[in-house]
C-alpha cells in the first residue's frame, strides 16, 4: 500500500477517490459528536457543564500527539528509505499538527480559568505541550529555511525525530511530577476511568479530527506535489516568472 | 425557550464552553481555508507557467 501509493500519480488518483467521501464521513462524524458532547452527556458531578470542553480538548491533545508522531515515523521513512512522499507527507502535517497544538492549549486555558482558577501555570504538562507546539514550528520553519528543498528535509527531518523524546514526557508528565493536571483517564492501566456516556462523544469527534487531519494533510500534500512541479519547471526553463 | 437558555447558560460557564468550542471550529474551518487556498494557488501558478512555456518558442531560451 505504502509503495503503491509512493508514484504521485498513483497518489492523486487514490486521493480523488477517497477524500470526497472521507470529508462527507468527517462532517457527519463531528456533527454527531459536537450533538452528543453539548447536548446528550451527563454534566461531571464534580466539574459540572464545564466537562464538555474536554470532549475538544482531549480530541485535540490526541491529535497533537498522534500528529506529531507521525509526522516524526515520515521523516524517519524519508531519511532512511529515501520514499518519495515521506518528507512530503511530513511537511503536510506539521502545520496542522501545530493548529491542534494550538487548539489543545487554548481550550485547555479556557477549561482551567472556572477548574484551577487560572488561564495557564507552568506545570509539566502544559509547559512540555507548550514545547511540542514550538517543535512543531521549528519543524515547520525548517522546512522553508533553505534554497536546497532536500537539505530542509533533512534539518526538519533531524528535529522531528529529535523532538520524539517530548511525547513520553508529555504522556507521563502528570505521573512523574505534581501537576494541576489531572491523571490520565482514558488511555491508562487498568482501562478508562470515564463513563461509557462520556467516551462516545470524546471518540466520536476524536474520529471527526482524525478524518478531518486525513484530508488536509492529503490535500496539502496535492499542494506540495505541485510547488515540486513548478520549482523543476522554473530550474527547467528559468526565463519563466 | 426556558430549557433553550438554559441550555445556552451552559450551567453557567457559557463563557467558557461556547468559546472552545468557536475556537475549535474557527481553527478547523482556517485549517480547511488556508490548505485549500494554498492548493488552488498553487495549480493557478502551474497553468499559467505551463501556458507561458507553450507561448514561448524553444529558441528564446536558448538566447
Amino acid at each position: 500500500m505504502f509503495h503503491f501509493l509512493a508514484n504521485p500519480v498513483r497518489f492523486k488518483r487514490a486521493a480523488d477517490l477517497v477524500i470526497p467521501w472521507a470529508q462527507w464521513l468527517c462532517g457527519i462524524t463531528l456533527l454527531i459528536g459536537f450533538y452528543f458532547a453539548l447536548y446528550l452527556s451527563p454534566p461531571d458531578y464534580q466539574q459540572g457543564e464545564t466537562v464538555r470542553i474536554m470532549y475538544i480538548h482531549v480530541p485535540c491533545a490526541w491529535m497533537a500527539l498522534f500528529l506529531y508522531f507521525s509526522m516524526a515515523s515520515l521523516s524517519a521513512i524519508g531519511l532512511i528509505w529515501h520514499h518519495p512522499l515521506a518528507h512530503l507527507s511530513a511537511q503536510a502535517a506539521a502545520p496542522i499538527g501545530a493548529c491542534f497544538t494550538i487548539l489543545c492549549l487554548a481550550t485547555g486555558s479556557l477549561w482551567g480559568k472556572p477548574m484551577w482558577g487560572t488561564w495557564w501555570v507552568w506545570d509539566a504538562r502544559l509547559t512540555s505541550v507548550l514545547v511540542l507546539l514550538l517543535l512543531y514550528l521549528g519543524v515547520i520553519v525548517l522546512f522553508k529555511a533553505f534554497d536546497d528543498p532536500t537539505r530542509g528535509e533533512k534539518s526538519a527531518a533531524i528535529l522531528a525525530i529529535f523532538g520524539v523524546i517530548n511525547l513520553p514526557i508529555i504522556k507521563f508528565s502528570v505521573d512523574w511530577w505534581n501537576t494541576l493536571h489531572q491523571p490520565a483517564s482514558v488511555i491508562k492501566v487498568g482501562g478508562p476511568a470515564i463513563h461509557s456516556s462520556m467516551m462516545t462523544p470524546l471518540f466520536l469527534v476524536a474520529a471527526g479530527f482524525t478524518l478531518f487531519s486525513v484530508c488536509m494533510i492529503v490535500l496539502r500534500i496535492r499542494a506540495l506535489l505541485i510547488a515540486r512541479q513548478i520549482r523543476s519547471l522554473l530550474i527547467q526553463n528559468p526565463n519563466l516568472n | 425557550m426556558a430549557e433553550i437558555i438554559e441550555f445556552l447558560k451552559m450551567g453557567g460557564y457559557a463563557a467558557f464552553i461556547w468559546p472552545a468550542y468557536a475556537l475549535v471550529l474557527m481553527g478547523l474551518l482556517l485549517m480547511w481555508w488556508f490548505s485549500r487556498r494554498y492548493l488552488i494557488s498553487l495549480r493557478n501558478k502551474l497553468s499559467d507557467l505551463e501556458s507561458e512555456k507553450l507561448k514561448k518558442p524553444d529558441d528564446e531560451y536558448d538566447s
